[in-house]
């Protein structure tokens, strides 16, 4: 379970984060929404350990981030909006990395980091040198060093941006799986179309406050979780690669 | 209505004058205070350097041996100053700051300038040594011929810095048929923002390690591979075989333990600046997410640099110029280079969290002081070394909070 309780965050005289509390239950989705500045980059990195709050408390799992900064990364995975790497490492090199640092099982930690690099199509650059790759390449390296020792909590901040969408898909499915085992996860996005589908509630942050929180059916949504123009396209994908693989 | 070629020169003027202002106000006050002290201790350095040298050329040759001797000092400050915007502008057409300048509609004649402005800049710094070479002139030299030198050196200095400017962002290869035919400044431009090439590397084995061994691990991987990290390793590498070697050359022992010496005190300082290089540059969002603590980050430098200088040390023990009793002393003497030196870098990066450029720069600027202080005061620049190393390990805790840092 993800906690933020009372957590306020100032630059300079404009507060960012003004008092913001509220909880994201293991098994849940919770999608974080807002206007640019209204917060929710500083609020994830807050949650994430990347910067420390000026008042308030983010409890991962129960422990705090700041307090007990070991036990409360350990459950967290984080998926940044503008992912830094050592660019010399390739994203194997990375990945191992941070499976030792999480004390991961090396088996089992390699043969998950190769399953998820496959879903999300980065498998055949993935001993290459992270300064060759593109945008969304690196958020799909991001997003798999988050998720790859199955988070108890996963922060998202703006994920999936810069997918393309067979991987797009892929990740979607992936949290929801995530969701499924137990994991609280908190998505931060732009793109309302993705949270409508993918989240079982929605926090909307307004002027650094949450102004109000929704679930599916304050907005109506069904049971659908891909779009008709995401469907329209995995059909073109899928009917373009049959012939590929034959 | 397009705008005007004025109106693209005010536009440019106005825009380095800002990202003037913003740099000297970026470095806050106590940064400039430190800056100036250093300036001031290598004015002062150069002009006793220059100052005697010059007063006894005087005496022997008289003016106009001086005036040549000066003349020629100055001209060397120039032609460094040339070599540092050279580099600059090399390293400014690899990454181009500010936006997509090809997207602009603004002459290549006009970025060039404005690049070329910005590699200039670190060039400025040759003023310092240069000024104080001038200075000590005065009194020696007509005030005449002084004001000559000083025209002399300040258009050569604008000419020279310029010029090499100007070389070095022709000197790139043209990768590209189609670029050819571009100007200077868009040929650059066009070859400088295109994804590295990439070769494949072998896949790693995933491990279950300590922590702080797999960071060590990281820093291996990234030091051998990256550039700049690794230049300072094998700097480091080359001046401790240098060090042992020492004692297998000439037969003075004063003269080969000074040499050894020489070359150990040099390879703790390369290992000092890439400890502070390395702890400094951990990028933040793909790190600080991890359950990784201070000490970690600390061991996974602080015990691989222990290990390789302790070897060091003992093979320089175990050397058979000298006698056992003296290099129990010679290995107990060298330990406070060998400790402070390389932990002094570690603990600045380690304060620094993501700004490996300032960390390394502050160690430089440390180190350099140090050296200037022990050359006009014997050991006074270890006073001032540990000084600056006990003001580093009081910061480190810094490394929690990055952004307070």
């Amino acid at each position: 379970m993800l906690e933020l309780k009372a957590l306020t965050r100032r630059y300079g005289s404009r507060l960012a984060l003004d008092g913001v509390s509220f909880s994201v239950p293991h098994g849940r989705i919770v999608g974080l929404l807002g206007a640019n500045g209204a917060g929710k980059s500083t609020l994830l990195r807050t949650a994430a350990g990347l910067q420390p709050p000026d008042s308030g408390a983010v409890l991962v799992d129960g422990h705090d981030v700041w307090a007990a900064p070991l036990a409360a990364k350990q459950a967290l995975g984080y998926a940044a909006e503008e992912p830094s790497f050592h660019d010399e490492l390739s994203a194997h090199e990375y990945l191992a990395f941070v499976a030792a640092v999480r004390g991961l099982e090396p088996g089992i930690a390699s043969a998950r980091a190769l399953r998820l690099a496959h879903a999300l199509e980065l498998a055949p650059r993935l001993d290459e040198p992270v300064r060759g790759y593109s945008h969304g390449m690196r958020k799909k390296l991001s997003f798999l060093a988050a998720v790859l020792h199955e988070p108890r909590v996963l922060l998202c901040d703006e994920a999936l941006e810069g997918f393309d969408a067979p991987s797009a898909v892929a990740a979607k499915a992936e949290l929801r799986r995530l969701a499924r085992g137990g994991a609280a996860i908190l998505f931060s996005s732009h793109v309302t179309e993705t949270v409508e589908r993918l989240c079982d509630s929605v926090i909307v942050l307004h002027e650094g406050r949450v102004a109000r929180e929704l679930g599916r059916a304050d907005w109506g949504a069904g049971d659908d979780t891909t779009s008709p123009l995401e469907r329209a396209f995995l059909e073109l994908i899928g009917a373009a690669r049959a012939p590929e693989s034959r | 209505m397009p705008p005007s070629t004025a109106s693209r020169t005010s536009a440019f003027t106005a825009l380095r004058a800002r990202l003037l202002a913003r740099r000297a106000a970026g470095m806050g006050i106590r940064l400039w205070i430190v800056t100036l002290v250093l300036a001031a201790c290598v004015g002062a350095f150069t002009y006793w350097q220059v100052r005697v040298p010059l007063d006894g050329t005087l005496r022997k040759g008289g003016a106009s041996a001086a005036t040549l001797r000066l003349g020629v000092t100055l001209a060397v400050g120039v032609l460094a100053a040339g070599v540092i915007a050279a580099s600059r502008q090399v390293t400014l057409a690899a990454a181009p700051p500010g936006p997509e300048w090809l997207a602009l509609p603004v002459e290549p004649s006009r970025v060039e300038q404005h690049l070329a402005g910005e590699a200039q800049l670190p060039a400025l710094t040759v003023l310092v040594p240069t000024t104080a070479a001038w200075l000590a002139g005065v009194g020696l030299l007509s005030p005449f011929m002084l004001l000559a030198l000083a025209a002399a050196a300040a258009v050569a200095f604008l000419l020279v810095t310029r010029i090499a400017c100007a070389l070095a962002i022709r000197v790139p290869p043209v990768t590209h048929a189609a670029s050819r035919r571009l100007p200077a400044a868009w040929r650059a431009l066009v070859s400088a923002r295109r994804p590295a090439r990439t070769a494949r590397v072998a896949a790693p084995r995933f491990r279950r390690e300590p922590r702080w061994r797999a960071l060590a691990r990281l820093d291996l991987v990234v030091s051998l591979r990256a550039g700049s990290p690794r230049a300072r390793l094998n700097f480091t590498a080359l001046a401790l075989v240098l060090s042992v070697a020492a004692w297998f050359v000439g037969v003075d022992p004063r003269e080969q333990r000074a040499q050894a010496f020489a070359g150990f005190s040099l390879a703790c300082a390369m290992l000092g600046a890439w400890a502070a290089w390395r702890a400094a540059a951990d990028p933040p969002s793909a790190v600080r997410p991890l359950p990784l603590t201070l000490a970690d980050s600390w061991r996974a430098r602080a015990i691989p640099m222990a290990l390789l200088l302790g070897v060091t040390l003992a093979l320089h023990a175990t050397v058979p110029a000298v006698p056992w009793f003296a290099r129990f002393g010679l290995a107990l003497s060298w330990t406070l280079p060998a400790l402070l030196v390389p932990l002094f870098g570690l603990h600045l990066g380690l304060s620094l969290p993501g700004k490996p450029l300032a960390a390394e720069n502050l160690y430089y600027g440390w180190l350099g002081a140090g050296v200037i202080a022990s050359l006009a005061i014997p050991l006074f620049g270890w006073a001032l070394l540990a000084a600056g190393f006990v003001q580093a390990t009081r910061r480190v805790a810094r490394w929690r909070t990055p952004e307070v840092a």
